[in-house]
């Protein structure tokens, strides 16, 4: 998926833009990081892309399509093209693992026979296939995020999304999260992250995008990460 | 078939939550019971049979024309009517002749040209066919008969019995539309709260992509399945209501010489209570969930 924001704003409501004048275009099946302070805007920068939040002003367009033009009924099926891992936790706790996972498939009535296939699939590639019956409560932190993952890719998106996806992770586990991305990228998926973790950023060789403020401050390589 | 898959799940989700769900689903059907059975006492009334002391008679006024030959051919065929416990024929000669005697005047003939008095045939009906319904049937049906100037039966009972019944009716109806009312505001606060408790799934199933439908979905099949339970409730409630007046009711009708008996719901009326109580809830579901599930984001 080809992503092009040109002049976003996005304003809350308050004095300050969460997103100020921001430009950029991410090629199809690109990896690209979105690195930042914490407010600067990464999160809001991925709500506009999957249309849980609406520019104040600008244009976004997804694979040469102007987010604007989608209607409140278009956007389930733009959600469906894209798997996003979220910061807060968003699996339910009333659902077990193979459950939360499916329901990307669920939503679009896939036939009970596809949805095991493709849950099993999708819990295998994150390591979790025998936690498939646990409950969200009885997971740690990490496999909290590799659940949120398996759950991501599981409907094939051409884009992920991932907010602070190794957010509270040792390295091991974040290099292995990290990697897991790497690799659906290599598979032809568009991939952005959010992360503060510069350790990620240095482990990867693919653009940059650093906020500040609501604005882009710098465009770089992550190879290029010193310190 | 995907009907009955959603209705399953619904139902699956009824009884994560059983002494809730009874409640609800009590609730409903008592209310619903409410109409149910002020329809059944006015059905009751309709079929009262009457004191047998005043059996009431049909009188049967022939035409003047008709000849005493084709009388008989009346005869025959109220003979073969349903209905009818025995006829009496008084011939217009009978009736000048009683006149002459009640009124003690003679030869009235005399004055005017010919019998201003028609025949009349006084019809008493079988037992069965001692009510409202079942007089009205068969005056209808005698008044198809050929050479039948007009049918009498002594109508003030069957008026007012008839005004009990419908005013009845209408009150019932006029309390299943009060109690529809409730039964929805009931019902679309029980789907408000379970919207509420499944806040994060309606949440996170629109991130992933789910419709507006599919969302709405499983809530307008709950509210489906209460009323639908609690139209089996209410259809329940007639029949305990039935078993338990019937024996008083009874009783009070033989001291008055009557018979009188429930009305018992026939499919039609079980059918219409048990499908419009589900209707019902749906409604109630589809407006509480057009309210409700707006307010939760992402849109
Ligand atoms: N729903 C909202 N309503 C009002 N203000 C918001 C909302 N979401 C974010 N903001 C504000 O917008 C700014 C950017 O927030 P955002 O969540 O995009 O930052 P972030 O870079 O993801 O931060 P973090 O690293 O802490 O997750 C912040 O000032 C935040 O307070
Ligand atoms: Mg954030």
């Amino acid at each position: 998926m080809k992503i092009e924001f040109s002049h976003v704003n996005k304003n809350y409501g308050s004095t300050r833009q969460a997103l100020h004048d921001v430009s950029f275009t991410i090629p199809n099946e690109e990896m690209v990081f979105v690195t930042g302070h914490s407010g600067a805007g990464k999160s809001t920068l991925l709500k506009l892309i999957s249309l849980i939040e609406r520019p104040t002003s600008g244009q976004i367009l997804i694979n040469d399509r102007n987010l604007a033009s989608f209607k409140s009924r278009d956007i389930p099926f733009h959600r469906r093209n894209i798997g996003v891992v979220f910061q807060e936790n968003t699996l339910i706790n009333e659902y077990n693992v193979f459950r939360n996972v499916a329901m990307p498939l669920e939503i679009c009535s896939t036939h009970p026979q596809e949805i095991k296939k493709r849950v099993n699939a999708s819990l295998d590639k994150v390591g979790l296939l025998h936690k498939a019956k646990q409950y969200p409560d009885k997971l740690s932190a990490g496999e909290h995020q590799r659940v949120g993952i398996a759950r991501a890719i599981v409907s094939r998106p051409a884009l992920l999304l991932a907010d602070e996806p190794t957010g509270n992770l040792d390295a091991a586990l974040s290099d292995e999260i990290t990697d897991l991305f790497a690799a659906f990228n290599q598979v032809g998926i568009t991939a952005i992250i959010a992360t503060h973790d510069n350790r990620q950023l240095k482990r990867f060789s693919c653009p940059v995008i650093e906020l500040q403020e609501g604005q882009i401050s710098q465009v770089y390589q992550s190879s290029e990460v010193t310190d | 078939m995907r009907f009955f898959q959603m209705l399953l799940r619904a139902w699956q989700d009824l009884l994560k939550t059983p002494s809730s769900t009874l409640a609800n689903v009590l609730v409903i059907g008592v209310a619903l019971s409410i109409p149910t059975v002020g329809y059944g006492l006015a059905k009751s009334v309709k079929e009262l049979s009457f004191a047998l002391e005043h059996k009431p008679h049909i009188n049967v006024f022939v035409s003047p024309n008709v000849s005493p030959a084709e009388i008989q051919v009346i005869e025959g065929e109220l003979g073969f009517t349903n209905g009818i416990q025995s006829i009496k024929t008084i011939t217009k000669e009978e009736a000048l002749k009683s006149f002459e005697a009640a009124s003690g005047i003679q030869n009235v003939l005399d004055s005017l040209e010919k019998n201003p008095l028609p025949t009349t045939i006084v019809i008493t009906p079988k037992d069965d066919f001692l009510s409202v319904d079942g007089i009205q049937n068969l005056i209808d049906t005698v008044k198809k008969i050929d050479g039948i100037d007009e049918v009498q039966v002594n109508q003030e009972w069957l008026e007012r019995l008839n005004m009990i019944s419908e005013f009845t009716t209408t009150i019932a109806f006029v309390l299943a539309g009060l109690i529809a009312f409730a039964i929805v505001f009931i019902l679309s606060n029980t789907i408000r709260l379970l919207i509420a408790n499944r806040k994060n799934q309606i949440m996170v199933s629109k991130l992933v992509g789910a419709s507006d439908s599919f969302v709405r979905q499983p809530f307008l099949y709950l509210g489906f399945l209460y009323g639908l339970l609690g139209g089996l409730v209410a259809y329940g409630i007639y029949w305990i209501v039935l078993f338990l007046l019937q024996q008083p009711i009874t009783e009070l009708a033989n001291s008055y010489k009557t018979t009188f008996s429930l009305y018992q719901l026939n499919n039609v009326d079980s059918a219409t209570l048990i499908v419009s109580a589900a209707v019902l809830g749906w409604l109630a579901a589809r407006f509480s969930v057009g309210k409700h599930l707006n307010d939760i984001k992402p849109r």
